[in-house]
């Protein structure tokens, strides 16, 4: 019953797309966009067989072999001291809308925060969960307390204590998160996830109380701020492969492995480029084509 | 008369300084000024919802329900999220949910490749030859860093390291360009902080200059509130 429901929910959806795909042909209503270079589309096809190709792989069992990242080493570290100082773990994975171009990090964080949750539930750590995206109050409710009962504390799951829903508007969502931090007294403060102008502003309030912090964001303005603050960080993509690393699920790395491929692929590209240039080829041009239709 | 541009303007100043108080220490007057902005934030966002749902979606549909039924869909999913809380039905929350994700992620992949990698690809392409000293130094510069970042950034496909005593030129290429990778950045990262830390010092003489400076009365009582609130929290502290 469960499935037939969720299948048909797919298939409605999957029918109701077709047949606007459709109705707009017969409208005679342009959907592909001609004066757009065909390059990124073969790219993110490329892309998306790399991906496909990388989760075949480990479907057939195959292994993957991921690099070091010191700041999810560091994870378990804040975790253990955080319990030797009697102090709670904070951890926040920003604030905003899940829908839109930031999806991926909110995901990325809530594979952290899971990570996180299993050590709090490992070491009997308290686990203070703050977040300003309200569609997922619920699935973080359940990430750690799932996180407690795999860590074998199931009973020190408390929804209030834990995971605290602030507000979706910036700063407001700031200043209650920097006020928990000082008055908690947090032993360890884990952000991870998009953040904006309040990155500094959580590094400052956990360096008030003598936090260890680790932090991670993909936005490129708010990196260096947790590079400089935070004891450790995660730079840039980093935090896709922690949360990869995290959720302990071998397609999630697989698809690691896929992006890996594609910034292969871009290195190989611009030492051809710039070979290429010798012989007065530019791939430039190549890459600016344009498929005219018709 | 006060009017009720002067109150505002006043409260205004007041939450400004309270706000700034938490850089000395926690204290009654921030915890009002945060409980007032977190509620207010909530209850916004709740009204901004409820108009953009009413706005968009509900009165569309009574006024043209042949040209806007399609709003209908989005309002299910978002209905779906309530299951959530639904001991029997909660996985039907995760359709609203998971659709929104999807949908948020298709818009970005139609910009992204030609954006971030395409876009990329053209301004990585510089002769690395030529007369000109200082532009090849910066081409050269633009090549090593562009190349580095990216492989510091290959988490799954890196060269073995060497066994002790033995050497392996891909692998002592592939730990050259790590580290020029990262070197770079955190150059590219100096120069964002400092750039982002002198725009913060504008807002600040902005925010004294609108807030403070013409309400400079508001501003000392203020400042006086906030120094009591900081002198009563280091003394419940110490007792």
């Amino acid at each position: 019953m469960k499935i037939s429901i969720g299948v048909l929910i797919v298939i409605l959806i999957i029918l109701i797309i077709s047949l606007g795909s459709v109705a707009a042909w017969f409208a005679k209503i342009q959907l592909y966009n001609s004066a757009r270079p065909i390059s990124s589309f073969v790219f993110l096809i490329f892309l998306m067989l790399a991906g496909y190709l990388s989760i075949n792989h480990v479907r057939e069992g195959g292994e993957i072999r991921v690099r070091e990242i010191p700041a999810f080493s560091a994870i378990e570290e804040g975790v253990t001291r955080s319990v030797e100082m009697g102090r709670p773990i904070h951890m926040t994975i920003g604030f905003g809308s899940i829908a839109g171009s930031m999806a991926p990090q909110y995901i990325a964080g809530l594979g952290v925060l899971s990570h996180v949750a299993r050590l709090a539930g490992k070491y009997g750590a308290r686990l203070i969960a703050t977040l300003g995206v309200p569609e997922v109050i619920a699935s973080v409710e359940e990430i750690v307390k799932e996180g407690y009962a795999s860590g074998g504390r199931p009973e020190l799951f408390d929804p209030v204590y834990n995971v605290r829903y602030l507000t979706d508007q910036q700063f407001a969502y700031a200043s209650a998160v920097q006020a928990i931090i000082v008055r908690e007294r947090v032993g360890a403060n884990i952000v991870v996830g998009p953040f904006y102008a309040e990155s500094l502003i959580f590094m400052e309030a956990g360096n008030m109380v003598g936090a260890f912090q680790v932090a991670g964001t993909a936005r490129e303005t708010q990196i260096p701020f947790f590079v400089l603050a935070a004891d450790y960080a995660f730079i840039g993509e980093e935090i896709f492969a922690a949360g990869a690393m995290a959720s302990g699920d071998k397609e999630s790395l697989a698809s690691i492995q896929g992006q890996d491929v594609g910034k292969l692929a871009t290195i190989i590209l611009i030492v051809l480029g710039i070979l290429f240039l010798a012989f007065g080829i530019n791939i430039s041009s190549w890459l600016n084509w344009v498929w005219k239709l018709g | 008369m006060v009017s009720w541009e002067i109150i505002g303007a006043w409260i205004a100043a007041f939450i400004v300084i309270w706000i700034y108080s938490f850089a000395f220490r926690d204290n009654v007057f921030y915890k009002l000024a945060e409980h007032i902005f977190v509620g207010t934030a909530a209850g916004y966002s709740i009204a901004l919802a409820i108009d953009s749902l009413n706005r968009v979606a509900i009165k569309s549909l009574i006024t043209q329900p042949t040209v806007s039924w399609h709003y209908i869909i989005p309002i299910i999913l978002g209905m779906l999220m309530f299951f959530k809380y639904s001991r029997k039905y909660y996985w039907l929350a995760r359709y609203g949910v998971a659709i929104n994700v999807a949908v948020g992620a298709a818009l970005a992949v139609r910009t992204i490749p030609m954006a971030n990698i395409i876009r990329q690809i053209q301004a990585a392409l510089t002769p690395l030859w030529g007369s000109d000293p200082i532009k090849l130094v910066n081409n050269w510069l633009m090549f090593l860093i562009t190349v580095g970042g990216l492989t510091y950034f290959l988490f799954t496909i890196f060269p073995p390291k060497p066994a002790p005593g033995r050497t392996s030129a891909i692998y002592t290429l592939y730990r050259a360009l790590y580290l020029i990778g990262i070197y770079g950045m955190m150059v590219g990262f100096g120069a964002l902080f400092a750039n982002t830390i002198v725009t913060r010092v504008g807002f600040v003489i902005s925010i004294y200059l609108i807030y403070l400076q013409p309400y400079i009365i508001a501003t000392i009582i203020g400042v006086i509130l906030a120094a009591i609130g900081i002198l009563i929290e280091v003394r419940r502290r110490s007792k």
